[in-house]
């Protein structure tokens, strides 16, 4: 029996040698904020973490497919056809639908802690240069909460102009394990309201000075002015305008021409530029993966998609007197057509009578927008905000007031005319010639103005992902027919239009919102 | 053991004579069909404990009367009964046990029970079954064999682990469902068997309820594999033993009726015709006129051989037995260019003190394979998949236009775009290269000693340990390598390897106790502490950018330095560790009495490091009873020699919660951040998991009640067993508002439960001194019900996905929308809507849960097992039913964005036209077919009857084989896979998968083999 004690004694003292087997793991985890985030620099660290979350790839990308920008490649394996991408169908567990939710979400919620996190060490800094570094990284996370909302305002928001419409989630709390917390949908004009405040105190704030691929006091107008052309606060616009006026300008046709060559340095100084995003070698989506496999160009033999027949419609008309011409070796001026259209593209002038098989072998318009860097053939950088697009805001207001046409003049933006001839004045690359190529000629409604308005972002922002909020905001104002694509680029799919009051120019909840939170309230149609 | 028996039964026997109730002396010899002496066998009379042992010759000596029953015992060989006439002479014939056999023992890492006194559900398989099979992984053997065993194979690469293991139905969604696997008390790291060679296993215990696993607490919750190796016994002369296989494997057929060359072009040019507005052309006179056909199934699979052989030595001492093997096998894969070699090494070691109450064993193997797999695999990429690559390579062209260039490989794509599939895949095999080296090594030690009569004392020490060297390269003047590479790059090539340790260190320390009081009360105590810790390392590098003169594989020869200009040539490298453990102190006790009546009950305390202070700790326990009804008074003229009721309740945990084995996913209840390269190249923090701080074990509950029977001295013979399992705190993914930064988290919230039914019967349908031919047949039908899900809604699906699961449903249940036919009208393809009414355009919404999904809700085998004069004929059918499956190769081979692209189903000919209103396949322009890769349409039944296994052979007769100094030759031939009936259309209707995209199946595998033995 005494060895049966000892045995136990033995075994006794074994179990409290044992507890280095439960306390294992991986011993490279690290959970403690006040360790993680322990001073200005490491905020500011966190702060550039916080720009992976700024995408406009995969806008670009969703837009490009679902409106009227693009036409079916000549190499489609089914990409974007076999999704639905192409054909108009958008769903609450569409891809963007639930990405862009998402990330504005995730944003918001890591910006709420960061905030929270800077409040503590704002209380105990002393250091000067500290309390400035804080400062800047503060005004930084609330220029990220304010574009965060905006863009989830921007696509989720059933009616921009009711202010007691539902918009989306008033987002201003810290959010960290309590799971079962669930938010209802706030109204137009709180989210509204809360940019707004979110902007006025980064702008108190301040930041470090930077060059145009950081945030800055002019992206806060940006937000303002996109913001008030939804919700058609057109005071408020024109004071958020007038402060980037001067600042920037529409650049000119060589600034625009070169703002889409990533090989150029120009962009750092293009006044046309309020927030560029830039693009590394080793990162970045690489947004002209969305229509090529391999690389930008016409030896790509992997074209997924080509720029639709219907856009190139458009742009063509940009220049009267070259009209119907194949486009060879850059026999155009106008920046525009240039850097849309990929000068080794081969146009079938008669293109609309052929048979569909020779349509797709011999009229190959490809995407030139984002040409690539030898480095990184996909890769390009991308932007978030263009003076041209604020300028052309301003013109939806002048359109609202009946300032349709009159005197035109560069640095005139008093009617809608002349803001498009300033800015077809600055995409004529024949520098012998100071006027347009071409100018509009109908602005004898308020709607045509409108329309007029339409078609100018259509050819300037192609492919760079506003079409469909250009629609949204003014296709029923402006009568427009709404996304149409070229008969011979829908003929094997039969997706050929979407109206301009589609319910589908409103995106759905997400599934996953709609499933975990019984306070969401699904938007009309889904 | 048998000495053990022995020492007791004598001293009854001694005891009896004294008594003088002897009536005459009877002796007899007890021998094998083939009329070989068994020494060593026990010789009971029945309903008595007198006995003895047979001595060397085989023969024993019992003072017996008339009409006394008899029942000889011995290791692998059916327990036979005799009854005593007038003669002094009864000779036994002793009968080797088979599969199907219900008798033995059952082995857990911690007891060992005869069958008769075991309370719980266990399924046995022996050497048998497993020993000459040509197949890499033992696991693949045992499918069909053991009721309620559910064995699924996804890959036919050899020995991949890509086998889903499922006992009872899915006991979790997100945790591990697997059983734990036990090596000689060694419980194993992964479920990896590639190195190990199945011809040193000598018994596989299946341990299936609460009472049988609870003793495995934190790890028993999906069932227990058992796996004992080979061992020599005490006394015993050196015996030698060659088995060796060679085996052929070829493809499985498929039935998606692939076009021809002209078949195909036939049917683009009548498609053009019917549909002038397509994008695709018709083909020129000129190629209509060319009737090239090639088949690239054939470019891509080959006829595989296979050999394996195993040699292998056991002798004993009187303190000493050792059982040694070596093994070498080489397994070539049917898709070209992948295979599996391996050696083995095994040395088992037992050793004892003269008085027996010190014993000590060792175990230890060493094993190291070489593998070339393959990647891509499952994938829709044209240059990866050489699966895809075999079906929808355009039939009219072929390989020959492919010099062996990356320049041809990249004019092919020049040529002919996304048709230029099985050129870049004919590239890709010629350039690159995967392959992992495994050595494993399995050690285990155990020291014993009984203290004194009622006491033992016992320690035992195993280790796992692995390490796995992976290289992959692709060569410099690699189609692939060159893909997308920028314009100004110069050198290509890429090698990249990981080189991964793994060690888990277990050790139990038990004390047991053991006594008979009143001859009627048998008492059973163990108390035992547990100890396992795990280690992880991981090492990868990579490097791009080769001097084609000096690339080798596998080695960084010619790598290009890094230079100001550019980052293309610099290499990556990175490092990663990781620990784990668990440490448990547990009891079991077993009360029998008078061989009738039994009890037996564990308790364990578990604490795992993957939870927090305030949940490590779990406790898990079982009961478990039985009645030997045979046993009682009242059935001794009965028909039945063995009728056993028994039941069994418990409690076991599921601590690998996100099913990544025993290292990962810990840390899961923190808030983690990390560092990575941010905006702009700079270093940026990021938060990267969310917490859940109320993380822990998942718990499963079972119950089970069993009926084992052998009727007419095990003529037929059998069990049924009946089982609720359910399981609490399932760790799911719980859809949450975007406000957390996550859309989901998991959490330990929702049950389901499986219920089931198992039977296995075997019968002797012939049985007599030439001849024996048994029936077996085993079956399980399992129902697996979702209780409860966190969601308010009761369904839980993840957006985009094909499957999900809802409160009363299956887990995994695929959840589509309903396709309603093709319209008569105008060709386009038409779905329910959620009322039931047609739609063109469905949306999620109008999915329905259909009630299906890929996990069989019945499942076993049957099979016939014959013996005549040393021949031998075995036949084993396998069958899973109630299987649902999404062919998205079927989508590929039908969608009309692929005419005139890929090789297409000759079935899509029955496509809409205004004449063909009646078709299976909408228009083949202008459809709304984009819906329909989210619908029911390509969901196919993947039910199946296979004719898994035969064999054919010859077992020599000891006496024809003295003249070679032989003692036992058999030969024999078998097929595996043979033949398999399924509406499934790819080429293997098993696999682990919901929905199927080009994989690699299993093949049909001719073998011939020998056993040899001196």
């Amino acid at each position: 029996m005494k060895k049966v004690i000892l045995s136990i004694m033995l075994a006794a003292s074994v179990l409290t040698a044992c507890s280095d087997a439960y306390e294992a793991g991986d011993p490279t985890q690290r959970s403690d904020e006040n360790i993680v985030f322990a001073n200005a620099n490491e905020i500011a660290r966190g702060v550039i973490g916080l720009y992976s979350n700024f995408n406009i790839e995969g806008e670009i990308n969703f837009v490009s497919y679902f409106t009227d920008e693009l036409g079916v490649g000549i190499t489609n394996g089914g990409q974007g056809i076999n999704d639905g991408s192409y054909t108009f169908q958008i769903t609450p567990a569409t891809g963007f639908v639930t990405s862009h939710w998402g990330t504005n979400m995730n944003t918001i919620n890591r910006v709420n802690r960061m905030l929270n996190r800077v409040d503590e060490l704002l209380k105990n800094a002393t250091k000067p240069e500290d309390i400035t570094s804080l400062n800047n990284s503060k005004a930084s996370l609330l220029t990220f909460r304010a574009y965060a909302h905006y863009r989830l305002f921007a696509y989720y928001t059933p009616n921009y102009t009711n202010p007691n419409g539902l918009s989306v989630i008033k987002f201003d709390f810290l959010q960290t394990d309590d799971y079962n917390r669930l938010e209802a949908r706030s109204t137009v004009a709180e989210i509204v309201k809360f940019i707004e405040d979110d902007i006025s105190e980064a702008r108190s704030l301040g930041f470090a000075p930077s060059d145009n691929t950081e945030l800055s006091e002019s992206f806060l107008d940006a937000i303002l002015v996109k913001l008030y052309s939804m919700t058609e606060n057109y005071t408020g616009l024109e004071e958020a305008f007038d402060r980037l006026n001067g600042a920037h300008s529409v650049g000119t046709s060589l600034d625009h021409l070169l703002m889409f060559d990533d090989e150029s340095s120009a962009k750092f100084g293009n006044p046309d530029i309020i927030l560029r995003l830039e693009r590394r070698v080793n990162q970045g989506g690489g947004v002209a993966g969305a229509w090529y496999s391999e690389r930008v160009a016409r030896e790509s033999r992997m074209i997924y998609m080509e720029v639709g027949r219907s856009l190139y419609n458009e742009l063509d008309k940009l220049e009267p007197e070259m009209q119907g011409e194949p486009f060879v070796g850059g026999n155009r001026y106008d920046t525009r057509f240039l850097s849309t259209i990929l000068a080794t593209s081969v146009v079938a002038t008669n293109y609309s009578s052929l048979t569909q098989d020779q349509y797709k072998l011999q009229d190959i318009l490809l995407v030139g927008k984002y040409k690539g860097r030898t480095q990184a053939p996909l890769q390009n950088d991308v932007y978030a905000f263009r003076f041209t697009d604020i300028l052309l805001s301003l013109a939806e207001k002048r359109a609202s007031e009946g300032k349709l046409t009159g005197a035109h003049a560069i640095g005139d933006f008093s009617n809608v005319e002349s803001i498009i001839y300033n800015i077809r004045v600055n995409r004529n690359a024949n520098f012998e010639m100071s006027e347009p190529l071409s100018m509009p000629t109908n602005f004898s409604s308020i709607q045509q103005a409108y329309a007029r308005i339409l078609e100018e972002r259509r050819v300037e922002f192609a492919f760079e992902g506003h079409r469909y909020l250009d629609m949204r905001r003014l296709g029923v104002k402006a009568g427009s027919q709404g996304f149409v694509r070229d008969a011979m680029d829908c003929a094997s799919t039969g997706a050929c239009r979407l109206e301009p009051n589609s319910f589908k120019l409103v995106f759905p909840i997400p599934s996953t919102e709609m499933i975990s939170n019984n306070k969401m309230v699904q938007n009309p149609g889904y | 053991m048998r000495s053990k028996f022995t020492w007791i039964l004598t001293l009854f026997f001694a005891l009896m004579m004294q008594v003088g109730f002897a009536q005459k002396q009877v002796t007899g010899v007890v021998k094998t069909q083939d009329g070989d002496p068994i020494p060593g066998a026990t010789v009971m009379l029945v309903g008595t404990n007198l006995g003895t042992d047979t001595d060397e010759e085989g023969k024993y000596t019992l003072i017996l009367k008339k009409g006394d029953k008899i029942k000889v015992v011995y290791e692998g060989f059916r327990p036979t009964t005799a009854t005593v006439s007038d003669a002094t002479v009864l000779n036994v014939t002793l009968v080797e046990e088979d599969i199907t056999e219900l008798k033995g023992i059952v082995v857990d890492t911690y007891r060992t029970v005869s069958k008769e006194q075991s309370a719980v559900a266990a399924s046995t398989i022996t050497s048998k079954t497993i020993e000459g099979r040509p197949n890499a992984s033992f696991i693949q053997t045992l499918q069909g064999q053991v009721p309620g065993l559910n064995i699924s194979t996804g890959s036919g690469q050899p020995g991949s682990n890509n086998t889903a293991v499922i006992l009872r139905g899915l006991g979790s969604i997100s945790g591990s469902v697997e059983p734990l696997y036990v090596i000689d008390g060694v419980p194993m790291s992964s479920d990896r068997f590639r190195s190990l060679n199945p011809n040193d296993i000598e018994s596989i215990n299946v341990l299936k309820d609460a009472g049988a696993t609870a003793i495995y607490g934190n790890r028993g919750a999906n069932g227990v594999i058992v796996i004992t190796t080979k061992t020599a016994s005490f006394d015993s002369a050196l015996s030698v033993k060659y088995v060796g296989t060679t085996s052929l494997s070829v493809l499985q057929d498929n039935n998606y009726k692939l076009f021809n060359g002209p078949g195909y072009k036939s049917f683009v040019n009548q498609a053009k015709k019917d549909y002038p507005n397509a994008t695709f052309s018709a083909y020129s006179a000129a190629q209509t006129r060319d009737m090239t056909d090639f088949n690239w199934v054939d470019e891509f699979f080959r006829d595989a051989i296979s050999q394996s052989h195993t040699l292998s030595f056991s002798v004993g001492s009187k303190n000493l037995s050792s059982f040694t093997s070596v093994g070498y096998a080489d397994f070539e894969g049917i898709l070209k260019n992948t295979d599996l070699k391996r050696f083995n090494f095994r040395s088992n070691l037992n050793g004892k003190n003269n008085s027996g109450r010190l014993t000590f064993g060792t175990n230890v193997s060493a094993n190291f394979s070489k593998s070339s797999l393959v990647q891509g695999n499952g994938t829709a990429f044209l240059n990866d998949n050489y699966f895809m690559g075999a079906v929808r390579s355009l039939p009219y062209l072929t390989p020959a236009e492919y010099e062996g260039t990356y320049e041809s490989a990249d004019a092919m794509l020049d040529k002919y775009g996304n048709s230029a599939m099985p050129y870049l895949l004919l590239d890709k095999r010629r350039t690159n290269g995967f392959s992992q080296d495994e050595f494993k090594m399995l050690v285990n030690g155990n020291i014993n000693y009984k203290l004194n009569d009622d006491f033992t004392v016992g320690t035992q020490i195993g280790a796992d340990y692995q390490t796995i060297t992976q290289d992959t390269y692709y060569t410099p003047d690699s189609w692939n390598a060159r893909y997308g590479m920028p314009a100004d790059q110069e050198f290509f090539g890429i090698v990249s390897g990981i080189n991964e340790d793994r060690v888990i260190i277990n050790a139990t320390t038990s004390l047991k106790w053991n006594k008979t009081f009143n001859e009627k009360h048998t008492f059973n105590a163990g108390a035992y502490l547990e100890y396992i810790k795990a280690h992880f390392k991981n090492s990868s590098f990579g490097r791009e950018g080769f001097d084609p003169i000096f690339f080798t594989p596998g080695t960084t020869a010619g790598a290009i330095a890094d230079s100001e200009e550019n980052d293309y040539y610099v290499p990556t490298a990175g490092l990663t560790v990781d620990n784990a453990g668990l440490f448990s102190y547990f009891a079991t006790a077993a009360y029998d009495f008078d061989r009738r009546y039994g009890l037996d009950a564990t308790v364990r305390r578990d604490a795992s490091y993957r939870f927090t202070a305030d949940n490590r700790w779990g406790t898990f326990w079982s009961v478990a009873g039985r009645w030997n009804i045979s046993n009682e008074a009242f059935m001794s003229e009965s028909v039945f020699n063995n009728l056993k009721l028994r039941g069994s309740y418990g409690k076991t945990g599921n601590q690998d919660i996100l099913g990544t084995g025993i290292f990962g996913a810990s840390g899961l209840f923190n808030t983690l951040y990390s560092t990575g390269l941010g905006y702009k190249e700079q270093s940026a923090l990021l938060i990267s998991n969310l917490p859940n701080r109320n993380l822990q074990w998942e718990v499963i509950t079972q119950s089970n009640i069993g009926l084992d029977f052998g009727v007419w001295n095990d003529r037929l013979r059998g069990s049924v067993d009946v089982y609720r399992k359910q399981t609490d705190d399932l760790y799911l993914p719980r859809q949450i508002s975007a406000i957390n930064a996550a859309t989901s988290i998991n959490s330990n919230f929702g049950s389901l439960k499986n219920e089931g039914v198992e039977l296995i019967v075997a019968g002797d349908v012939i049985r007599n001194e030439n001849t024996r031919l048994t029936i077996n047949v085993n079956g399980s039908y399992n129902k697996n019900v979702v209780l409860d899900l966190p969601n308010e809604e009761g369904y839980y699906w993840q957006p985009g996905s094909l499957a999900g699961h809802r409160e009363g449903g299956k887990v995994n249940e695929l959840y589509l929308v309903e396709f309603a036919g093709i319209d008569p009208k105008d060709g386009n393809m038409m779905f329910y809507d959620k009322n039931g009414n047609i739609t063109y355009e469905p949306n999620d919404n109008d999915r329905k849960w259909t009630g299906k999904s890929a996990i069989p809700t019945y499942q076993g085998g049957f099979g016939l097992d014959l013996e005549h004069k040393g021949w031998f004929l075995n036949a084993n059918f396998t069958y899973a039913l109630d299987v649902w499956r999404y062919d998205n190769d079927y989508f590929f081979l039908t969608a009309p964005t692929y005419i005139k692209v890929a090789n297409m189903s000759s079935d899509v000919l029955d496509y809409w036209t205004p004449t063909n209103t009646d078709a299976s396949f909408p228009k083949l322009a202008g459809s709304n077919f984009s819906y329909a890769s989210g619908t029911d349409f390509y969901v196919k039944e993947a039910s199946y009857l296979r004719l898994r296994y035969v064999s054919v052979g010859y077992n020599f007769k000891k006496k024809d084989l003295a003249f070679m100094k032989l003692s036992g030759l058999r030969v024999y031939a078998q097929g595996e896979n043979l033949h398999t009936w399924s509406k499934w259309k790819g080429w293997d209707a098993e696999s682990n998968r919901s929905v199927d995209l080009s994989q690699y199946p299993t093949p049909k595998t001719f073998s011939v083999g020998v056993e040899v033995q001196f």
